[in-house]
């Protein structure tokens, strides 16, 4: 493997849009090129710092995770849902007064087409943002990210579980949880092992400077 | 089932993290205490000065600099080396000092009353 690739998986472990991660990769290139100078193999260097996936959860385990509040995830929903929703309350009323005598006309009718459209548009954007960017636009404007319960990066099947209680249209029962769990996660987001948190500096930066961990008997203060 | 026995397996193993994870901590604030040093010197050092008792990776020490660098215990001096790498620094800081002192006192305490129990 090459130093490269190294630290291309090192950064592919973790969320594109998180601020550290660019500060992460820095501070690994700039260690192994420390232990390059002393002309080991890069093979040799490469496995003292072990696989770069674990690497990344070790770096991420020291970062403060501020679980987002659930009035800043339901703001960051309604702006993702507001176009694709209108556009599709539009053509569902559309579908509707067409009137259709068969299932057959119905589903040549280019409403009905437009909203399966849409709403395979809308998964797609919410599964491929989250897994891919940690975000959607909502996220992006409201600071939030989706990260694994280590502050990793989600998997495409994370994020599609995350999804499922809109699919099966028990979204509300779903949302409930977040408002009574200890890190605001929704039923879905605790099967699927994944949260949100902030990425807004003046949430994070109080924990920044936080006491160390403790030795003799409290609990660590780093997540929240 | 598997869940339930998943679970005690879980929790030590984090326990055990978090205790590995503080006296990592205190090792590496202890060693800058005496003055500055770069990333394979501390790995070295602690390898050394506890003849291999207390094993540190690269993996498991440059995130805990890292931390420690991001609460400003520790700030990083660079120096740019003959063959042109620069190589990073690690000093103390005084609340870095301050770290060292309360973490120390924790430490002892806590080895004391360990001490006493398995007397």
């Amino acid at each position: 493997m090459t130093i490269q690739s190294y630290l291309a998986q090192l950064a592919d472990a973790m969320p594109r849009m998180m601020p550290e991660r660019e500060q992460i990769v820095a501070d690994v290139r700039a260690h192994i090129e420390e232990d390059m100078q002393r002309g080991e193999a890069v093979d040799a260097v490469l496995t003292r710092f072990g696989d770069p996936a674990n690497l990344a959860a070790s770096y991420l385990s020291e970062i403060p995770l501020v679980s987002a509040s659930f009035w800043r995830r339901a703001v960051a929903m309604a702006i993702d849902i507001a176009i694709p929703g209108v556009i599709a309350v539009t053509l569902a009323m559309l579908a509707a007064t067409s009137g259709h005598a068969s299932l057959d006309t119905m589903l040549r009718d280019p409403a009905i087409i437009g909203l399966f459209a849409v709403t395979a548009g809308f998964v797609a954007y919410i599964v491929v943002g989250d897994s891919r960017f940690g975000q959607t636009l909502g996220k992006h404007w409201l600071k939030l990210l989706v990260v694994r319960e280590s502050g990793a990066r989600i998997s495409v099947c994370q994020a599609i579980v995350r999804l499922l209680p809109c699919v099966l249209h028990i979204w509300w029962i779903d949302v409930i949880f977040a408002l009574f769990t200890e890190r605001r996660q929704r039923a879905f987001e605790l099967l699927s092992k994944t949260r949100v948190v902030t990425i807004d500096p003046a949430h994070r930066s109080y924990l920044e400077h936080r006491p160390s961990v403790s030795l003799a008997g409290g609990q660590t203060t780093q997540m929240q | 089932m598997s869940g339930i026995e998943k679970e005690p397996k879980n929790e030590r193993a984090g326990i055990e993290r978090e205790f590995k994870r503080g006296a990592l901590e205190l090792a590496v604030l202890h060693l800058l205490r005496s003055g500055e040093a770069y990333g394979y010197d501390i790995v070295s050092q602690i390898a050394d000065r506890t003849e291999g008792a207390l094993e540190v990776t690269n993996g498991t020490l440059y995130p805990v600099l890292y931390r420690l660098e991001r609460a400003a215990l520790v700030k990083v001096r660079w120096e740019t080396q003959e063959q042109g790498v620069p190589r990073k620094y690690y000093v103390l800081t005084p609340a870095g000092h301050r770290e060292l002192t309360r973490l120390t006192g924790e430490w002892t305490t806590f080895a004391k009353a360990m001490a006493r129990l398995l007397r």
